[in-house]
């Protein structure tokens, strides 16, 4: 890697202050003070707008995941009915 | 006893009923009518587990650990609320004590890796910001990494992502500070974007 590279690879100063606040932006959970550092943080800083971006669209899927899944051994109703007959016949 | 044929009828009746009514019947010691409740429900009682538990055979006892505690506190649902939230709540309860017994010492996430190296390595990812909110093949791939993530981790991102709990409910559930909460599902949505990485990478 060039020194130049090497230099752009570096994160800016306040990047990480920046990606600390992106959970809070996105669930605009945000003070003006930190709104503001973040908003001018973003419009210099190119990766830190792409991790913006693509955290959005991890949150935004993780939101749209099917609520609902098969119990893989089957229905669980006669599993919890025996343990109710078996409750009832202990007690 | 019932006849083959009148159970059949009786299951048909059964089936065929709200869930109030069921509730109302099972209330009064109807198993059958029990049994219908979790046939409706244990999909999503299930799903909540399993998200939160990852693993399937634990799940499956969480779910049915949560119906029969939905049973013995049927006198405890108030009518008014709806059934698959409360079956929600339980199941939500039943998969949180489980993973407190386990005990599991986990790895203070930035004690090891720190936050700039995580940030570094998420600066991998290409850039592509455009994932397809329907693409249901980035959904799988998404909820798998989404089991691999560190227990305390996982359940404060499914809890708050997935099940669209509020960050103070978050909070509460996993008996934390509203800061302490925040950062665990930061420092989850973080990671689970991380590891998202090379399947973004390959499309």
């Amino acid at each position: 890697m060039s020194p130049i590279s090497q230099i752009r690879a570096l994160p800016l100063i306040g990047c990480r202050r920046a990606r600390a606040l992106l959970s809070d932006h996105i669930d605009g959970d945000l003070g003006d003070a930190n709104h503001r550092f973040l908003a001018a943080h973003l419009a210099r800083c190119g990766r830190c707008r792409r991790i913006l971006a693509t955290l959005t669209a991890v949150i935004d899927n993780l939101r749209a995941l099917p609520a609902d899944q098969a119990p893989p051994g089957g229905s669980l109703a006669d599993a919890v009915g025996q343990r109710l007959a078996d409750n009832s016949r202990s007690a | 006893m019932p006849t083959a044929h009148g159970a059949t009828l009786y299951s048909a009746a059964v089936a065929a009923d709200s869930d109030a009514a069921l509730v109302h019947a099972a209330r009064g010691g109807d198993q059958h009518s029990f049994a219908e409740l979790v046939r409706r429900h244990e999909h999503r009682v299930y799903g909540v587990c399993r998200r939160m538990l990852a693993d399937p055979r634990e799940a499956e006892e969480c779910a049915q650990d949560a119906f029969v505690q939905a049973w013995r506190h049927l006198d405890r649902f108030a009518e008014r609320a709806q059934l698959t939230t409360w079956l929600h709540r339980i199941a939500v309860n039943e998969a949180l004590q489980r993973l407190r017994r386990r005990r599991v010492v986990e790895v203070d996430l930035e004690e090891h890796v720190g936050v700039l190296d995580l940030m570094r390595r998420v600066d991998d990812w290409s850039t592509r910001p455009d994932i397809r909110a329907e693409d249901a093949a980035f959904r799988a791939h998404l909820d798998e990494r989404l089991m691999e993530l560190p227990d305390q981790l996982r359940v404060a991102v499914v809890l708050r992502d997935v099940e669209g709990l509020s960050n103070q409910e978050v909070a509460d559930a996993l008996e934390l500070s509203l800061a302490a909460a925040k950062a665990r599902i930061h420092r989850g949505r973080m990671q689970l974007r991380a590891k998202l990485s090379n399947w973004i990478d390959d499309q």
